[in-house]
This record gives C-alpha cells, structure tokens and sequence, in this order.
C-alpha cells in the first residue's frame, strides 16, 4: 500500500524542468527534541442552536522547545565512533537501482552513487560533487566541467570525462525515464580525462539542480554494459562512500567504501563512512515500524506517522526531529459543472480552514500553504494568502452571488437542485480523514459532499476522465519551482494536469521560464505565472507535511534534510553509531 | 465424489484453464494504466504508445491472453513492470519465506487444536470444555493485525525478548507463526470438536466400548482416525491459501512473502506478477485438493478411485 503511495509519489516527482533554482533557499528545519507536555486552559466557543456557549476546558498540549539535535560537526574531522551496522527503516520496498532505467530510486541509492553537483544541507546551495568547478559559457549553451581526480568506481574503473559521456548517452535513451531533466541537453564532449562539456540546445537556468538530483548519479560504465538488464538489482556500482553488498527480500545492504576521499566539501566526514554497513529495512506497517525503532531493532527513520510523535517523544531513548517538508498537499478543482463556474471555485477556496485541518490530519506536523510551492522554496509566491484565506461569509456571499441560496436543510440549491459534491481522495487513513474534515467544512457553509475513496492507480483512471469527481485530494514532493510546469502544461492533460488547463498563455510563460537567461528573468517569469495561476483558482493549497524523523540516541553525524524524498542525492556518509 | 482419474485430471485442467482466464480478465479490466509506472506522465503520446507497444500491452486482450497463456506454459512470466526482474526471480524470493511461515503457522495450529478438540469432545460441557472452546473462539475473533503489534509490543517492546518485524533467524518466525496460528486453532479446534462428538456418538465406538476396550484404544484407535477426515479435507483447503500467504500478517511482520507481493502487484498494475502469483496459487489449491483427496482414501478405505 506504501509501495503504491510511492508509486503516486513518482508520478508526481516527475516534472518538466523550466525554472532553475540557483539561490539558497532556507530549509527551515524545526527542531522539536525536546518537549514538553502542559495542561493549559482555552477559551472554547461553541455554538450549539442558540447563544454562543464559552467553555473553559483544560487540553494538554506538545509545547516545542527548540534546541538542537544531536550537533553535527561544523568542521571536518575523523569519526567519534567507527563501525556497526545502522538500520535504517524505509516505507518504499527497496528496488532496482539504476539511474538510467529506474522509475523510483530507493533511499540506498545516495550512498551507492554520487553526483557532478551536490546540494549543501545546511543553506541549499550548490557545491561540487564530482565536479571541482564549471563554468557555462555566455550564451549559456556550454557548460564545462572540470572532474574531480583520482575517484574510483567500486568497481575498479576510473570515474572520468568518459563516464559521464557515458551518463549523458544513455540518458538521451527513452529507458532513462527522466529525461526531462535535461531537456536541452545535446551531448556530451570530452575534452581530456578531467575536462568534459556539456552541449545544450538552448539556455537551462535548472541545470545545476538536474544534475544534484538522484537520477543523475553516475554508474560505472563497465559494470552496467557488463550486467545488462540485471544492472541495478544484482549490483549497483558508483563512486560514493558506501558498496552495494545485497539486495532480497526487501532489504538493501550497503558496507564502508575503504577507499572514498572525496566527500562534497561541506560535509564534515572526508574519509570512509563511520559505520561498517548501513542496513535499509523495509516495513510497510507504520505501527510495526514505530515498535522496530522504540524495541531498538531499527536505528533511525523518516517515515514516523505524525500519530506515533508523541509517543516516541516520551522516549528518552528516541530523538524525534521534524524537518519542513518540500511538496504540497492540495485540492484539486476538477473543471467539472458547478466548478466550471470561476466564482464557485472562489467559493470553495475560502471554505477550508487550514489550521484545523492540519491539526485533525497532520497532528499539527505541517506547514500551511497559501500558494503552489512551500513558503521556503525559491520562487515562491506570496500573492496568494487572500485568494486562500479562510472567510465563511466571503465564501456565503460568493456563492450567493453564483446563484445558490440556502435551502431550509442549510444546503445551498439552485434551480431546486442541491450543491453537491464530490470528494476523491485515495484510500490511505491521512487521506481518508482530510477528506471528512473537508466534508465536515464544507457542509458548514451548505455544500453536501460525497467521498470517493479510491486506490492511487484507479483514482489517476478516475479523474483523468471528464466528468467525474469535484475536488482531488492530490499531493506532490518536490523540491523545485518546475513543479508548475508539471501540473500546468498543456501537454500533461490530463495526468498531472488534472484542471485540464489549456492556457496558451501559461504555456508560454512556462516555456519563457525553462529558457530564461538568468535567475532573476526566470522568477519574474514565474512570479507572472503564479499571479496568474491563482486568479484561476485551480487548486485550494492546504498544507505541506513536515519530514519526520526519528533517531536512537546512539544515531549521531547525520543531515536530516528535506533533500531525502527522491529528488536530491543526499550524502550519507557522515553518520555513526556511539554504541 | 468418485471420479475417473483421467475425467478428473480433465476436470483440474479446465478448472486451472479457467481460472487463468480470470485472472487475466480481473487484472486487466480492472482501471488503472500500468503506463504511469513505466513511461513519465509529460512524455509524448508516441513514447508511451512505443512503451505499450514494446510490452505488448497496445495488442487485443485475447490476443495478449494467448501470448501469456503459451509463455506461462514454457514457465515464461516475463519482466515485473515495477521491480524490472524476471517475474520468476521476484516470486523466486518469496515463495520461500511463505512457505516457512504459513507451514509452521498451519502445523502450530494444528498442533494445538487437534488435542483442544479431543479433550472438549471427550469432556463435553465441562468446565474443560468450556474453557477450551472459549479459547477457541477467542481465537477466532481476535483481529491478526491486533493481535501482531500487541505481541510485538509486549514481546519485541517491552520484553526486548524477539525482534519486531522483519526476516532472519528462527527468533524472526515465533511472533509470526504464533499470530498465524492464532488464528487458525480457533477454528480447527472447534471443527475438530464437533467431528469428535459425532464420531463419538456412532454405533461402532458403542460396540468398542461394550467389547470392553480400554477407553484410549477406543478413542485413538477408533474415534480419531475418522474424526480426522473432516479436518483434512479443511487442510486440503487451507494449503492453497497457505501458499499464497497472509497479507495482514506479511505486512505487519515486514515479512517478505507473496499475500503481500500480490497486493502490491494490484496496486501497481504490475500484471506479469499479479498473473504469476495468482497462478502460482491456483495451481497450489488444485494441487492440494489432488493430495487431500489422496490422503482422504488413504486414510478412508471406503473411498476410493475407481
């Protein structure tokens, strides 16, 4: 059921490039080690028929108490503490591991492969990875990069300007599934050993960030033309800290690079990895993983429930640690009648309220969202807090104004027909219970709902189709603005682009962004477009979930970052065990 | 039922036939594009068309039965769409897992329940009997995934005594096996009860009795041998669902098998591997109710093959 949730996740993952992020967006990480649990009294107001009735009543509450986790060291140095096997807990079965060829790249991966350009945890920003240095040419169509010395793969070929030619061949091949990446990219020249030139066929303000995500980790050439298909899932060969060792039943074993020394500049262990072996266990059960960690069975996790926090807080052998997520969690407009109606749409976009949501469904444990990427990304918009504010009487006067009147049930009707809708949303609990808080929100200002809950690949069917469903419960995890280009373009209709938008304007300006000269040109593009976009009113932004994570005490040396869901490669080599 | 060998070895191979009809038909027909896992969703039409094509999946559906049904039959099951292996490899995997389980599962509860049965029947509406059938019952109403984390939590938490979830070492298969067997005492115990009793009340343990045969020749000797053959027949049933393993219990244990393997594969519209694994158990129930009926003459010399 995960897998298929990953599966969904992927789906989404894949966007068009056509908007760089080259600024230093901040992560926002909140910490929340240390807690406390506290009886404060609230004001409640309730109105059951008649007066409004204040209550005091007396609720606990997690206050959170920033400080920070277990510190990871500012400057390189040796290991604290050197061997053991770290267990690690993902909720994705882990599988074939090859850039060119895999639809979903487990966690392992990061470990396993490396990247020309690496993405510092800390600030976001780009780093050199595989690549000491580039520099692009001035009309942007070249961009050379100088190959770091002496790296080896794990199978003994040297890592150099022929390998990443060999990268960037077979990604032009319709197996490599993420083309899209690298959308102008032409070939690949080399110049010496350590010198290669990446052609474009037009100017890609995104290029850095393609070539830090996890699909463009570069195998080794001899090993993938040697193993064929079975590259991936009988071995998988890079350059980074860890070997692949083993991959069945549902666990992926990687051990210490002996030989790595050429960690990314800014993490702070430059030599081999500190444990012996990491262990990456799948467990699909969330409840069942939640036990592993506290039993000790399993190290450390990012797929705690936000329902198991507070309970593994008041384990002191446990450090729970929430990292603002990159992604959205929203609700689709489906251009079906009534919401064909642009007012209607207004309407509804005012009916949600954010804040309660979040605590019924995330436990608290999300950021709210008022526009289409999460307030820290780059190219955020912040014209969207009025569009999405919560105002039962604006959305009273809207619909009002789109025709409804309150019939004597408090269900709003026109031309004697109820205003009823219908929710879709997959059949996972979060999902579930988001949908009954929308249909609980929504009949407070006279809309009757239906739910529709469906698994991931029948729903994808389902609201592909015109006419069916109201409002999509729909999510993406990304960490780049090309996410609009995603949902919006008319060449995605009608999966992803569920609006089923056909905008000649937007796909200009989307294709303007893609191809802009600079950051700062791409942004206003994308600034345009957002404005744009939200007076559409196409989606109700509701929440971004915040990452959690969650250590055993004896975990110590690793960046948790926002970086982890698939996109980014993320650098593993720095955590320990201190026991 | 008495059958003609080759009538009946017809009869299993239409009712095999049959069932991989189905199976394809279901997964098929079922909505869901299996495309969105192969070929990104913002790719041109003819690159997805070619990935269709390239699979096979852009010809008629009889005709893509055909080409399934004569490589199932050379034991070809293809590619997994979402794990990219050969389809016999993914299930290769597991098949092992499963069967460990489900079979110290299925001789744990049998273990249990053919004694709780005898003891219940021979005691009728005795306080032993009660307690017995309670037990039992308990068995039967208590939910597997309850029942798994409570165990997990009291013996993998708390005790620190077994590991949680996941596949190893003998420690790895008590909570499994247990939560498994749980389930399955419940309902073997009481079946195993009332055959007792009826067997117990026929006119031949009468005889024995009144010949004077010691009471334990009288129930081992006699009464068990026919009051087993109802719960063969049930295990006869049970090894089919055995092998296709326990969804619940694979997914709370983390446990590599197939129950879980065949949800994920509908989940997916992984279709060589939900076809495979749903034949594979087919197949598995046929063959059982081949070798219960077997055992079912071995054990009843009053039926038998003609």
């Amino acid at each position: 059921m995960k897998r298929a949730l990953a599966v969904a996740l992927v789906l989404t993952l894949l966007a068009t490039m056509v908007a760089g992020c080259g600024a230093t967006p901040e992560p926002g990480v909140v910490e929340k080690v240390v807690t406390q649990v506290v009886e404060v009294q609230k004001e409640v107001t309730r109105v059951v028929e008649g007066p409004p009735v204040v209550q005091t009543v007396v609720e606990t509450q997690v206050v959170e108490v920033t400080s920070t986790p277990e510190p990871i060291p500012e400057q390189a140095q040796a290991c604290p503490y050197t061997g053991g096997t770290l267990v690690r807990a993902i909720g994705v079965a882990p599988s074939k591991m090859d850039p060119l060829t895999s639809n979903w790249m487990t966690e392992g991966t990061g470990g396993i492969y490396e990247t020309l350009v690496t993405r510092n945890p800390k600030d976001g920003s780009w780093q050199p990875g595989l690549a000491e240095s580039w520099e692009m040419s001035s009309d942007g169509l070249a961009w050379t990069f100088h190959l770091r010395k002496g790296v080896k793969f794990h199978d003994g070929t040297p890592f150099n300007a022929d390998a990443v030619k060999f990268y960037v061949d077979k990604s032009k091949e319709p197996a490599f599934l993420f083309g899209w990446l690298f959308t102008t990219l032409e070939s690949a020249e080399v110049v010496d050993d350590y010198t290669v030139i990446l052609h474009l066929s037009g100017p890609a303000p995104n290029l850095l960030h393609s070539l830090s995500t996890i699909y463009a980790g570069i195998p080794s050439p001899t090993a993938w033309e040697k193993l064929g298909e079975d590259y991936g899932n009988v071995s998988a060969v890079g350059t980074g800290p860890y070997i692949f060792e083993s991959l069945e039943s549902d666990v992926l074993r990687i051990a210490r690079n002996e030989d790595y020394a050429w960690a990314p500049q800014w993490a702070w262990n430059q030599g081999p990895p500190c444990v012996d072996t990491i262990e990456y266990r799948y467990i699909p059960d969330s409840a069942a993983l939640v036990a592993a960690l506290e039993a000790g069975d399993v190290h450390m996790t990012s797929e705690v429930p936000p329902s198991s926090v507070e309970q593994l807080l008041s384990n002191p052998d446990i450090r729970v640690q929430t990292v603002a997520g990159w992604g959205s969690d929203f609700v689709t407009l489906l251009p079906n009648p009534p919401l064909d109606d642009i007012v209607v749409r207004k309407a509804l976009s005012h009916s949600l309220d954010r804040d309660t949501t979040i605590q019924v469904v995330w436990r608290g444990y999300a950021q709210p969202m008022d526009s289409f990427l999460p307030t820290q990304m780059a190219g955020y918009y912040d014209g969207g807090k009025e569009a999405t504010a919560y105002d039962p009487k604006l959305a009273a006067d809207l619909f009002a104004q789109a025709g409804y009147t309150k019939g004597s049930d408090g269900i709003l009707e026109k031309d004697g027909k109820d205003l009823v809708l219908e929710i879709v949303t997959p059949t996972d609990t979060t999902y579930r219970r988001w949908a009954e808080t929308m249909q609980a929100q929504l009949r407070e200002v006279g809309v009757d709902t239906t739910v529709k809950a469906m698994e991931w690949g029948a729903r994808d069917g389902y609201v592909s189709q015109p006419g069916n469903g109201h409002l999509s419960l729909t999510l993406y995890v990304w960490d780049h603005i090309s996410i609009l280009n995603f949902f919006f373009h008319s060449a995605n209709i009608p999966l992803p682009n569920l609006n089923r938008l056909n905008d000649p304007k937007v796909d200009a300006l989307l294709e303007a962004a893609g191809s802009a000269k600079s950051e700062k040109e791409m942004f206003q593009i994308t600034d345009e477009l957002q404005k744009y976009l939200t007076d559409l009113y196409l989606w109700i932004p509701v929440a971004t979930p915040n990452q959690i994570w969650a250590f055993r005490k004896e975990v110590g040396g690793f960046y948790p970052s926002f970086f982890q869901e698939g996109s980014t490669m993320s650098y593993q080599g720095g955590v320990y065990l201190s026991q | 039922v008495q059958m003609h060998p080759a009538k009946r070895l017809l009869f299993y191979a239409t009712e095999l036939f049959i069932a991989s009809v189905l199976v394809f038909a279901v997964i098929h027909l079922i909505p869901g594009d299996p495309m969105n896992l192969i070929v990104r969703p913002n790719s041109p039409r003819e690159v997805r068309e070619a990935a269709r094509q390239r699979l096979g999946l852009d010809k008629p559906l009889p005709e893509q039965y055909l080409l399934f049904l004569s490589s199932a039959v050379r034991g070809d099951f293809g590619r997994s769409l979402a794990f990219k292996t050969p389809v016999s490899k993914v299930i290769g995997d597991r098949v092992i897992p499963t069967l460990q389980l489900t079979f110290a599962g299925l001789v744990l509860s049998y273990l249990i329940a053919i004694p709780l049965g005898i003891v219940a029947a021979i005691r009728p509406r005795t306080w032993i009997d009660l307690m017995s059938m309670t037990a039992a019952l308990v068995g039967i109403c208590v939910p597997a995934f309850w029942l798994a984390l409570m165990l997990i939590i009291l013996f993998g938490v708390k005790l620190g005594w077994l590991p949680t979830t996941g596949y190893g070492g003998p420690r790895h298969f008590v909570l499994p096996v247990v939560t498994l067997a749980v389930g399955g005492v419940g309902m073997n115990a009481r079946m195993m009860r009332s055959s007792m009793l009826e067997v117990l009340s026929q006119d031949y343990v009468v005889v024995a009795r009144s010949k004077g045969l010691p009471e334990r020749m009288v129930l081992m000797r006699h009464a068990l041998k026919n009051a087993l053959l109802p719960m063969i027949a049930l295990l006869g049933m049970r090894i089919g669902w055995l092998i296709g393993g326990d969804v619940i219990i694979e997914f709370v244990f983390a446990w590599p098998g197939l129950g879980r393997l065949l949800v994920d594969s509908i989940m997916t519209r992984d279709y060589p591997v939900f076809q495979a694994t749903m034949l594979i158990i087919v197949t598995s129930v046929i063959l059982s109710n081949i070798v219960a009926d077997l055992l079912y003459s071995r054990v009843d010399p009053r039926i038998s093959h003609g």
